[in-house]
């Protein structure tokens, strides 16, 4: 994974520190005053108790010391939890899902042939647009009252999903979203894996089709052992986008993050996922907790990386 | 296989083609499913008015009045027939009031006083008050202003109409076994028809401007409905409108200029000041040696999992603290230290031969040199690619964006702007989908520029993790 300097080796001089830092410091600077400073801000805050919003120019004028307390709250509120488990819900569907759909397309499409560079840029360029604006649509595609995918579904026999509508069902609600969101950001790994696939010698295939091999075994022990850096990628990118998921959700649920489910005696919302559930304290004017439900998931974040890297494989 | 591509093609691409559509529908349609204009209407009884007409049954003459008034406790009205200079004797009815609020009255009439090709003149009391012309027809009204005068043309009217129960059905009465003649009056150069039950349609050529007639002969009691035909023109406006785009453009209270322009200044110079440093930071972590590389790139690294959410509010006191708020550089510069962009030019950067920098080295090139020579041109479908990607978040960045401009800024970008047409309990789709279209437009056409760099210099730097 870490690239080496292509050149001098040996001791590390002051002045190469030197030289390194003339072309650090700008990046290093602004990361430090508005990332990095925020950060230990965050923390801080997580150790306090921030609820009123007293006075614009002074957000932190009431802070009150109370150590861990908003850890505490956290790891035993079910709302928090329940908001991890969708979390992962939806990661593992917008991944699985994702990584599926582009293999496919990108396998499909392969090829060189007429109208493909079309297709491809195609199904790229939703990637680009606004995900408000993508999951605004998506809300009126999914309206029960003439969307047209409730028109879709009434038209397969799915007429009670149909007239419900879709996002107003809370099983539906977060399978609803991690699609559009698949088919939004389905372009992104079909390049991925297209260039990938370009890479791969072709005198492999050759010596597989040679050797007799399905095509199902060319899938299996050829070509997705060859893709295994995209899939490592996708998996990490991935895991960080649904924890970061909160446009989709913030816009395709009209900013509720989803209609009311029972489980275990809690009242619970089906799409508010951790993202979300991040912004609706934040919205509640509790810093304090926000922040320190940064950090609980900043932690989640980091042990599912490595186990994703662990899992997966180290490549390169 | 290439069906289910071309439909999975479709799916993907159905969000924007909604938007589009959307943004070109007439307000207050947007969840209308119907997208194909309609050149065939069924048309309300108000725009046609077939009552009013005398009508005729076996041996009778019947006039059918008709009055709107749903405050009026009491209709009469007053006729009579033939010339103005030698009229009958007045006679007078009272109307019964129909559900609808409209007040009406068949009469029959003598045939010998009422003959069909006449002068008629009627004329309406309220309420007992003073008679007064009908307010529908003041045109028909007589020189001294207190009759509506109708001259009565034909020889037979086979067709009386009642309003039917869902509006926009009538009945029909016609004489039994006889035939009768359809009469509608209304605006010339129409297409017209009527369905009459479950009889076929029966065509009404204009006989004269405005007036369309067609015999037919059903028996006894039918319902029919007038289905006029118009011309594409109208049935698409009827749908499709341009308002939305008109409405964004030339509004007075929505500058989309000015809109435009902020968020065009404001995504140029993120994306360009953001490839800059990271392509900077990118170089030194790619190629150079110092102390504390790995750990520094790794903490970097590590702050890409904290989702964004948490850095708003302290960001937002310290653009406070430095004097940014309504400025470019409180919505440019906090976005300015992006560690994915840091992450793809290292990994671009470290994939660049050695040799490339020896042999420049050798060469006698300057630091300087060496970057402006060597590493920018290289690296230049990463940085095309890093500029799309930055110009695409800031163009669409809308909470920070929201969050430094004050009401009154005059540097509200786009996506700040359209929420204007965000209503507390209804949304204007239809303008907001316009307003899309607008802010997607300078993306696809970035993309579709640089498409070539971006897919290279995107696979470049990801293939290589």
């Amino acid at each position: 994974m870490a690239a080496k300097a292509k050149h001098s080796v040996g001791r590390i001089t002051l002045r190469q520190d030197l030289a390194a830092g003339l072309y650090l410091i700008p990046f290093l600077i602004v990361f430090i005053i508005f990332i990095g400073y925020p950060v230990f801000h965050s923390f801080w805050i997580s150790l306090h108790r921030v609820t009123i919003y007293s006075d614009f120019y002074d957000i932190f004028g009431s802070m009150e010391m109370v150590g861990l307390d908003n850890y505490r709250r956290i790891t035993s509120d079910p709302i928090f939890w329940w908001s991890v488990v969708l979390t992962f819900a939806y990661a593992f569907m917008t991944i699985v899902g994702g990584m599926i759909l582009s293999l496919a397309l990108a396998l499909a499409l392969r090829k060189a042939k007429r109208g493909f560079g079309i297709l491809r840029a195609g199904f790229f360029l939703p990637n680009v647009f606004d995900i408000f604006v993508v999951g605004v649509i998506w809300l009126m595609l999914y309206n029960p009252n003439g969307g047209l995918v409730s028109m879709m579904l009434s038209l397969g026999g799915a007429t009670e999903a149909a007239q419900q509508g879709v996002l107003n069902n809370p099983w539906l609600t977060l399978p609803a979203i991690a699609f559009a969101m698949i088919l939004k950001n389905a372009g992104f790994g079909m390049i991925l894996f297209l260039v990938s696939l370009a890479n791969i010698n072709e005198s492999i295939f050759e010596a597989a089709q040679v050797d007799g091999a399905s095509p199902r075994q060319t899938l299996f022990r050829i070509t997705l052992p060859q893709l295994r850096p995209i899939i490592i990628f996708l998996a990490i990118t991935g895991t960080v986008g649904s924890l970061n998921a909160f446009g989709e959700i913030f816009a395709m649920t009209d900013a509720t993050g989803g209609s009311s489910v029972q489980v275990a005696g809690e009242t619970l919302q089906s799409a508010r996922i951790s993202a979300f559930h991040l912004f609706m304290r934040f919205n509640e004017s509790a810093y304090g907790e926000a922040a320190a439900i940064s950090f609980v998931l900043l932690g989640i974040a980091l042990i599912i990386s490595w186990i994703n890297f662990k899992i997966l494989g180290q490549s390169d | 296989m290439y069906t289910l591509i071309v439909l999975i093609f479709v799916f993907v691409q159905l969000p924007m083609l909604w938007m589009v559509v959307t943004a070109f529908r007439v307000k207050g349609t947007a969840f209308r499913l119907d997208m194909i204009p309609n050149i065939t209407v069924q048309t309300p009884p108000s725009e046609f008015d077939p009552f009013a007409l005398p009508r005729v049954g076996q041996g009778e003459r019947v006039l059918h009045f008709e009055f709107a008034d749903e405050q009026a406790s009491s209709v009469e009205v007053q006729w009579r027939a033939g010339a103005a200079d030698d009229p009958t004797e007045a006679q007078s009815a009272d109307l019964k009031r129909a559900l609808d609020g409209n007040w009406f009255a068949d009469v029959a009439v003598d045939p010998s006083v009422f003959t069909f090709t006449a002068t008629f003149d009627y004329r309406y009391s309220i309420d007992g008050g003073e008679p007064i012309p009908d307010p529908r027809r003041p045109e028909l009204t007589t020189a001294e202003g207190d009759w509506t005068r109708v001259v009565v043309e034909g020889t037979t009217f086979g067709l009386g109409a009642d309003r039917g129960s869902d509006g926009d059905r009538f009945k029909v009465y016609v004489s039994e076994g006889g035939g009768g003649v359809a009469r509608v009056i209304a605006d010339p150069g129409l297409s017209l028809s009527i369905l009459l039950g479950e009889a076929p349609r029966i065509d009404l050529p204009e006989t004269s401007a405005g007036v369309y007639e067609a015999t037919f002969e059903p028996g006894g009691e039918a319902t029919y409905r007038i289905v006029r035909r118009r011309g594409w023109g109208e049935a698409v406006a009827e749908m499709y409108t341009l308002d939305n785009f008109k409405a964004i453009l030339g509004s007075e209270d929505f500058n989309f200029g000015r809109y435009f322009m902020n968020s065009l200044v404001v995504a140029t110079f993120a994306g360009l000041l953001t490839v800059l440093l990271c392509t900077l930071g990118g170089y030194a972590f790619a190629v150079k040696q110092f102390h504390f590389r790995e750990p520094i790139f790794r903490i970097l690294l590590a702050s890409m999992l904290i989702p964004g959410m948490i850095f708003m509010v302290p960001q937002f006191s310290i653009v406070l603290k430095l004097g940014w708020m309504n400025s470019y550089q409180g919505m440019i510069v906090p976005h300015l230290a992006n560690v994915f962009g840091l992450f793809l030019m290292r990994q671009y950067i470290s994939q660049i031969p050695g040799d490339l920098f020896n042999a420049a080295e050798i060469d006698g090139a300057s630091e300087l040199q060496l970057f402006r020579n060597v590493v920018i041109p290289v690296c230049l479908p990463i940085m095309a690619t890093l500029f799309l990607l930055t110009f695409v978040s800031q163009w669409s960045n809308f909470l920070w964006q929201l969050i430094v401009n004050t009401g009154d800024s005059p540097l509200v970008t786009l996506p700040v702007g359209l929420q204007q047409f965000k209503g507390q309990n209804s949304n204007d789709w239809e303008k907001i989908m316009a307003g899309a279209c607008f802010s997607i437009l300078p993306i696809t056409v970035l993309f579709v520029t640089l498409q070539k760099y971006f897919i290279q210099g995107l696979t470049a730097g990801a293939v290589k993790e």
